[in-house]
């Protein structure tokens, strides 16, 4: 049937001849053989899971997880782009490609997430299965629109998916809206996932860490403090021992820390591995065992930039961390390059550098190929909710605190670095924390951020940058304004 | 299944003929004084014997045909009158009287006019053409060996843009109609011997598209050996292609094999060996110069880069990968028949070595032409074609195509080592790219296609006015590309070797049913009207597998790759086509002529709701040569007017657009990649056809004794209901857009070709001269205000209402900053710009250089073109030429953008010596500056350079032996040749060539040159002999 002419058509054509027309619509219609067409989709449980999971799919892409470090680690004070200047000299402008990839990616996310919320009512799926792809959907939903309210500000609000029947130019929602549009579908999917499942999967113990991390945003801490205390208390949660576990492959992928990641998988379709290997390895090491490796994300360095603001500046010693987090002349690291009995990070520097990343760069292997490595994308770990919980707490106190349990807590984080435990925590003890333990992990820039404008851009200065405040957001992509009239560009651009 | 459907055919053919045709006797002539009568044909001029002609006693079905030497052999009774056709003779009859020996010589028929060309649905007298086509005659078609089609018909039909989008043996072609009626695809249809083929070229698209991005993909109808064709029509005007309907909107391309006569058999043999070399190189940077541009800005410092006299020129890389490449031709065709059977047969084949290393093409066909006849009234016949191709594809039109990355590659890096061995790249600096050598012939990309295109008529005469004709035809390819990356390890650099294996099934058929009318009423009033029905149905099926760690470099199968590595895919799909029409021609007294043509399509493209286009067209036509107050001049031989007007349609759109559709989406889960389902489109129920409505006003006009040939055509072609995909913002998930029908398009024209006969007799020269001046402009793009089109993400061209398709758009280069005074008084760049910067023009007067300040900035469509065709004869000798022109067309050489970038440390065009420094302020070439900071190069008209160019595209000069010669030979004709192809070009282009075409036939992409495979020079010898 699907390969050959069919019988009827054959026949079709026949009597065609005689009565002219009364089967040629027969003939001519065709139904796709290798797309199923969208009415005889989405009506069963299984097919509910799979348009689900094809929402991870634009988590996974270059667009989203691959290439964000473009946008929202490049402006922090702990990074900046070998090449293309412009944003770290936060003069970008709106027909910057990244920033449209930031941008469609997430809305991608978004579009897709909209599909399962429209089309699962009105399947005939157990209830059951309803309630969480649709939680799941919302929580998906909601940590695209958190990037871009906090890259771009207020982004305009789609919930359904397009067709040529609705206006497909929206315009811009206030920050607020979008704020409380996020709040809304986290709250539903913390009430409605479950505690655990299996492959890295939303759970309501993610909803509720990327809920606290939104109220901590809007500086709402009684919020935050409650739901990352739910999520402690949940027990489902501890750090893995040693920070160098959560940046070797495979104990990296779905540990008892994890909250929620990206999954991939290396040397499989493309789109599917983990890319940033390929950004943050330093160039012509041979360490990646393919033609990548570009050095295209650097430390800020004390050469370069203001001495005291950079990376390189914000470690006690010993601290395990900073090992994992960039390579520094003289690091040996033995899982790289192993052939030649490991890697040593060259005295002068690589690529013109003289410091690399070291997070997500994890050498050759049978699982690795050109832009593609296995190691899961860590978005949300448990030592988050963990400080999350204590700048809360901290805040709450007026700035500082000496409450034990929170003490132990972060001091759990410290130990496993390999350094002293503190005695007290403020601000400042806290917001280095955070530094340390995510750095390269796109959470400083948005540190940053939640300071306030005066004073990110003050930092921003001390570290050696020029900007304004307008320059804190991004402009809304020049082609989206171009096909969108209703779209306001940000004041500044 | 199908069986059924050709049984239900058969069926029908035996109802419809058996009414009458074979309940007809035979003649029989029982004369009483039968005699066997001789005789030999010869040509009256030059007393030449004519071979193969016909000879049939009036008002039987008995008859002859001259043999060898122009002897028949016929028994006859007296009183009967035997009638001599030979095409191109006039007919002669002669009445028997009591003489046993008849010699008769034909004159040859002078009327040109009345030479006969293929029109849709069948033949018609040139006289009786109402609409507008080019004919291209076997013998233009000779004149120059070529390996594809395309290029047999370029500069030979006015109103007809060929270009090759690839130098590459095999390499794709566009064929423009009329200008570019369509954003979307803008390709003719070509109809093979009845079978309709859309040259899509993504059937025969490289492996290396998935891999590195967008590069050009080969041309699919390369399956196509030249050598078989007899004739090629070019419907241009709407009344000419409104038999085709939905199919017609850009033009159509007739090609019609040769077939066999009746006479003795025909044995040729043609055949030629060429030779072929690029043009001229690019002048890039030799080693001692590049060491002095190196060291002006050292990343680090080379030892070597020390003492720059000492270093040598090192290694030009344009000459590593360029090479003499050897082409290669032979066919062999058998042809003859009987009075009712007539036959050929080929065998060709063709290898074509590409003048870069590792390209290469080769062709091995053969056709199979049969026609008989049953009895005079009814007839059948077949042509089949078959094909099979292979070829060697490297990686072009891509940055890091071999071309393009041989201009960059340093020239201190070697080719090879000691040992024969790839080089690795040793420092740094060398790191850039793959060792361009080595990509090319080390990794491995081939295509292969088998292609059947087989068509079966028959035909029966009802009556003597009426005529049953059907045809099946399929048309079958099977097309195959096989990728292979080699493992290696050199220096820093290793890679894992990988095969992918590609393979597409295409398939389709064709039935057609036709009845003619043919009758003439009183002398005056003739009529001749068709009228037909037609079934299609076509699909496609596509597999693709990969593996990768294969054991080594040598066996290259995927059951050796790494079976946990191993990734499969694959589609579908199928469309149909339902078809009505008829054509009327009506004329009166030879004078008046009248073409009514009307077309139903139903398209299984189209949903529902628009399922159906009706296509009308009517075309008038005035012989005022024919008109009694214009007899007394003598010297005019024709003079008719045309005029024409219709509405044809585009409906090569994607599959299935009408409908939302899901598609499979790779997720993780896991270490496992499974496959989740996501909406793929956002679909438009109400897609249409594309229209095409267009005018067309000619004159055609033959003087003295038809020694001078005018024909001009003067058009206008409004496209509309343009199908464009909707332009959405991001926000829409990047589902694929829906095709609506918005746009509109213009082209306006004027064509105009000349042929004359300048002397005849012992030295015959003719000359023909097209010219053709086409204007195109977008009227209309609906609520898309611009269509951006990119190459590698880059984008090149813009489309807006007003102006013509697919524009160059960029910034405006205003001299080169000299001091830095001047760039703080001038409009603000960035902040890194410099002395000795590119100074952009501030479009719009706001103080800063933004998006906003860019500008249309060049057009790639051609003002016009005129091509010059000569041909000469004296005794045995022949030669010809043409000349092409392409006039006031633009070309972007974005290869520039690298070659003179200052980028990385690859290497620079020699043009960058002059650069900008505080002592040689350069007022054309910027400062070097890494990374570029102040964007010098972003796209602007730095790069757009002048694409006019006039080129001696073919010189032919061929001998042919006498006829004593041959004789003693065993021949009947025997002719050699030398040929050159692209000798000469005159162009201002710093490129490889001035021809770039177009993008994958992209209609929004034309003369980007992004490391396109050059353009070659060739010549040939060649010999053809019959037997």
């Amino acid at each position: 049937m699907k390969l050959s002419f069919n019988l009827r058509n054959g026949l079709c054509v026949v009597t065609l001849l005689f009565l002219l027309a009364s089967c040629s619509d027969e003939f001519l219609e065709r139904a796709p053989d290798d797309q199923i067409n969208t009415n005889q989709f989405y009506r069963t449980a299984s097919d509910l899971e799979s348009a689900t999971l094809a929402i991870y799919t634009a988590f996974q892409s270059q667009q989203f997880f691959g290439e964000s470090w473009r946008i929202d680690e490049t402006p922090s004070d702990d990074s900046r782009q070998e090449f293309g200047a412009a944003i770290d000299n936060f003069s970008v402008t709106a027909g910057a490609p990244e920033v449209l990839s930031y941008w469609s990616g997430r809305y991608r996310a978004i579009t897709l997430a909209n599909v399962v919320l429209e089309r699962a009512p009105l399947s005939e799926a157990p209830q059951e299965v309803v309630d969480r792809v649709m939680a799941e959907a919302s929580f998906l939903r909601a940590i695209s629109y958190y990037d871009l309210v906090r890259i771009f500000g207020g982004v305009p609000l789609i919930s359904a998916p397009p067709s040529l029947d609705q206006d497909l130019l929206f315009p811009r929602s206030t920050v607020d809206e979008v704020y409380d549009f996020i709040k809304a579908d986290l709250n539903f999917a913390a009430a409605t996932l479950p505690l655990e499942r299996d492959f890295g999967r939303a759970t309501s113990g993610a909803a509720k860490s990327y809920l606290a991390s939104v109220h901590l945003t809007l500086r709402e801490f009684e919020s935050t403090r409650d739901l990352a205390r739910e999520v402690i208390n949940s027990g489902v949660y501890e750090l893995v021992p040693d920070y160098g576990d959560l940046w070797v492959h495979p104990s990296s992928d779905n540990n008892s820390e994890s909250v929620f990641e990206i999954q991939y998988a290396g040397c499989e379709s493309w789109g599917t591995g983990n890319p940033r290997q390929a950004f943050f390895a330093p160039w012509n090491q041979g360490i990646t065992k393919n033609t990548d490796g570009w050095g295209s994300l650097v430390p800020t360095d004390p050469a370069q930039d203001n001495p005291g603001t950079t990376a390189a500046d914000v470690w006690e010693e010993n601290d395990a961390r900073r090992y994992w987090s960039m390579m520094e002349p003289g690091n040996f690291y033995p899982t790289l390059n192993p052939g030649d009995g490991g890697y040593t990070y060259p005295n002068d520097g690589a690529g013109g550098a003289t410091r690399n990343i070291k997070k997500y760069v994890i050498g050759g292997g049978s699982n690795v190929c050109f832009m593609s490595t296995p190691i899961n994308g860590s978005m949300m770990r448990y030592s988050e909710v963990i400080l999350m919980y204590a700048e809360a707490v901290n805040e709450l106190s007026g700035g500082l605190s000496l409450n034990q349990e929170v003490l132990d807590l972060v001091n759990s984080i410290r130990i496993r670095a390999e350094v002293e435990p503190l005695e007290f925590l403020d601000r400042e003890k806290i917001e280095l924390e955070r530094r340390r333990e995510f750095m390269f992990e796109s959470k400083r820039w948005f540190d940053i951020l939640r300071k306030g404008n005066a004073q990110a851009v003050e930092l921003m200065r001390l570290s050696g940058r020029t900007l304004d405040e307008t320059k804190l957001i991004f402009p809304i992509p020049a082609s989206e304004l171009e096909i969108n009239p209703n779209l306001e560009q940000n004041p500044g651009y | 299944m199908k069986q059924t459907y050709l049984f239900g055919v058969s069926l029908l053919l035996v109802l419809f003929t058996s009414i009458n045709v074979f309940a007809t006797p035979s003649p029989s002539t029982l004369g009483l004084e039968v005699r066997t009568i001789t005789g030999t044909v010869t040509d009256a001029e030059t007393n030449e014997p004519l071979i193969g002609v016909n000879i049939l006693i009036k008002g039987t079905a008995s008859g002859g045909v001259t043999d060898f030497d122009g002897n028949y052999a016929i028994t006859a009774e007296p009183g009967e009158v035997l009638i001599f056709s030979y095409l191109g003779y006039l007919t002669t009859e002669y009445k028997v009287q009591n003489q046993a020996v008849i010699n008769v010589s034909l004159e040859s028929d002078a009327q040109a006019l009345d030479e006969v060309v293929v029109v849709g649905y069948g033949t018609s007298k040139r006289s009786d053409v109402t609409g507008s086509l080019s004919s291209i005659s076997s013998e233009e078609l000779r004149e120059v060996p070529v390996t594809g089609l395309d290029q047999a018909i370029l500069g030979r039909a006015a109103g007809v843009q060929v270009t090759q989008n690839s130098g590459a043996p095999g390499g794709g072609v566009s064929i423009r109609v009329r200008g570019i009626g369509s954003t979307f695809t803008a390709e003719p249809l070509y109809v093979i011997d009845g079978i309709p083929v859309v040259n899509d070229n993504s059937s025969s698209r490289s492996q290396y598209d998935g891999v590195e991005g967008t590069v050009q993909s080969s041309n699919t109808l390369n399956t196509i050996n030249p050598n078989d064709i007899e004739s090629i029509e070019i419907l241009k005007d709407a009344s000419a292609t409104a038999i085709y309907g939905a199919r017609g909107a850009n033009g159509v391309v007739l090609i019609t094999t040769k077939r066999g006569k009746a006479g003795r058999s025909k044995v040729s043999l043609e055949t030629y060996v060429g030779t072929q070399r690029l043009v001229r190189k690019v002048d890039v940077l030799n080693l001692r110069e590049y060491a002095e541009y190196y060291n002006s800005n050292p990343f680090v410092e080379i030892e070597e880069f020390e003492d720059v006299d000492l270093l040598g020129t090192g290694t030009d890389w344009q000459e590593e990968i360029f090479r003499r490449a050897f082409n290669y031709n032979t066919q062999l065709t058998l042809s003859g028949g009987s009075e009712r059977t007539q036959f050929a047969l080929s065998g060709g084949f063709n290898r074509n070595e590409g003048i870069v290393v590792g390209s290469a093409f080769e062709r091995f066909s053969g056709r199979i032409n049969l026609d008989h006849q049953i009895n005079d009234k009814v007839r059948l016949g077949n042509s089949v074609t078959f094909a099979r191709t292979k070829e060697d594809i490297t990686l072009q039109d891509n940055t890091r195509g071999v071309v393009y990355t041989a201009l960059l590659f340093v020239p201190a890096a070697p080719v090879r080592n000691a040992d024969g061995s790839f080089a690795a790249p040793q420092d740094e600096i060398e790191l850039n790219f793959i060792n361009p050598v080595s990509q090319a012939l080390e990794t491995s990309d081939i295509n292969r296609k088998t292609r059947l295109l087989a068509n079966f008529y028959f035909e029966a005469d009802l009556m003597p006015w009426l005529k049953y004709r059907t045809e099946f035809g399929t048309d079958l390819l099977f097309a195959g590309q096989t990728t292979f990356f080699p493992s290696f390890e050199r220096g820093q650099i290793s890679q894992r070797s990988s095969l992918i294996v590609n393979k597409n099934e295409n398939r389709f058929w064709i039935n057609k049913h036709l009845l003619t009318f043919n009758k003439t009423f009183s002398e005056k009033h003739t009529f001749n009207l068709l009228t037909g029905f037609e079934a299609q149905e076509g699909g496609f099926e596509f597999l693709f597998a990969s593996r990768n760690d294969l054991p080594n470099n040598s066996n290259i199968a995927l059951n050796l790759g790494d079976a946990g590595q191993q990734n499969n895919g694959g589609g579908s799909g199928d469309f149909a086509l339902v078809s009505y029409f008829g054509r009327a021609n009506y004329t009166y007294s030879d004078r008046y002529q009248l073409t009514a043509t009307l077309r139903a399509d139903g398209s299984s493209r189209f949903g529902p709701n628009n399922r159906y286009g009706v296509f009308p067209s009517a075309a008038f036509a005035w012989r005022l040569s024919n008109e009694s107050f214009l007899e007394s001049w003598e010297k005019l031989d024709n003079l008719k007017v045309r005029f024409g007007y219709g509405a044809v349609g585009n409906q090569e759109i994607d599959l299935n657009s009408f409908a939302a559709n899901v598609g499979g989406v790779a997720a993780v889960q896991g270490d496992q990649v499974i496959t989740a389902f996501a909406p793929g489109n956002i679909p438009n129920p109400d897609v249409q056809w594309e229209s095409s409505y267009q005018l067309n006003l000619g004159i055609d006009l033959g003087l003295f004794n038809n020694r001078v040939e005018i024909i001009a055509d003067i058009y206008t072609r409004r496209s509309d209901d343009n199908l464009l995909p909707a332009l959405l913002p991001s926000t829409a998930g990047g589902l694929a857009a829906p095709f609506i029908n918005i746009g509109e398009i213009t082209n306006d024209g004027i064509e105009l070709t000349l042929n004359t006969q300048n002397t005849t007799g012992a030295f015959d020269w003719s000359t023909s001269i097209n010219y053709t001046r086409s204007t195109n402009i977008v009227t209309n793009l609906g609520s898309n205000g611009s269509l951006v089109a990119t190459v590698e993400g880059l984008p090149v061209t813009r489309t807006e209402v007003g102006r013509p398709i697919g524009q160059f758009y960029g910034f405006v280069v205003d001299g080169i900053f000299q001091t830095p005074a001047e760039v703080t008084e001038s409009p603000f760049q960035t902040i890194d710009t410099r002395a000795g910067d590119i100074k952009f023009r501030d479009l719009n007067d706001d103080g800063i250089i933004n998006a906003d300040d860019q500008d249309f900035i060049g057009n790639p469509l051609p003002d016009f073109t005129a091509n010059i065709s000569n041909r000469f004869s004296y005794k045995g000798f022949d030669a010809n030429f043409l000349i092409q022109g392409v006039f006031g067309n633009e070309l972007l050489n974005i290869v520039r953008r690298r070659t003179e970038s200052f980028e990385g440390f690859g290497n620079q065009s020699a043009v960058i010596l002059d650069r900008y420094t505080p002592a040689n302020p350069s007022q054309t070439i910027p400062r070097a500056a890494p990374g570029d900071p102040n964007g010098n190069t972003r796209i602007s008209d730095r790069f757009i350079e002048d694409g006019t160019f006039v080129r001696l595209k073919n010189v032919s000069l061929g001998y042919r032996f006498p006829k004593a010669i041959t004789k003693k030979l065993n021949m009947s004709n025997l002719r050699v040749y030398v040929s050159g192809q692209n000798l000469i070009t005159i162009t201002e282009y710093s490129g490889f060539d001035p021809e770039v075409g177009s993008f994958n036939q992209n209609p929004l992409i034309n003369n980007v040159d992004n490391g396109r495979y050059p353009t070659s020079r060739a010549f040939t010898f060649g010999l053809n002999a019959d037997f």
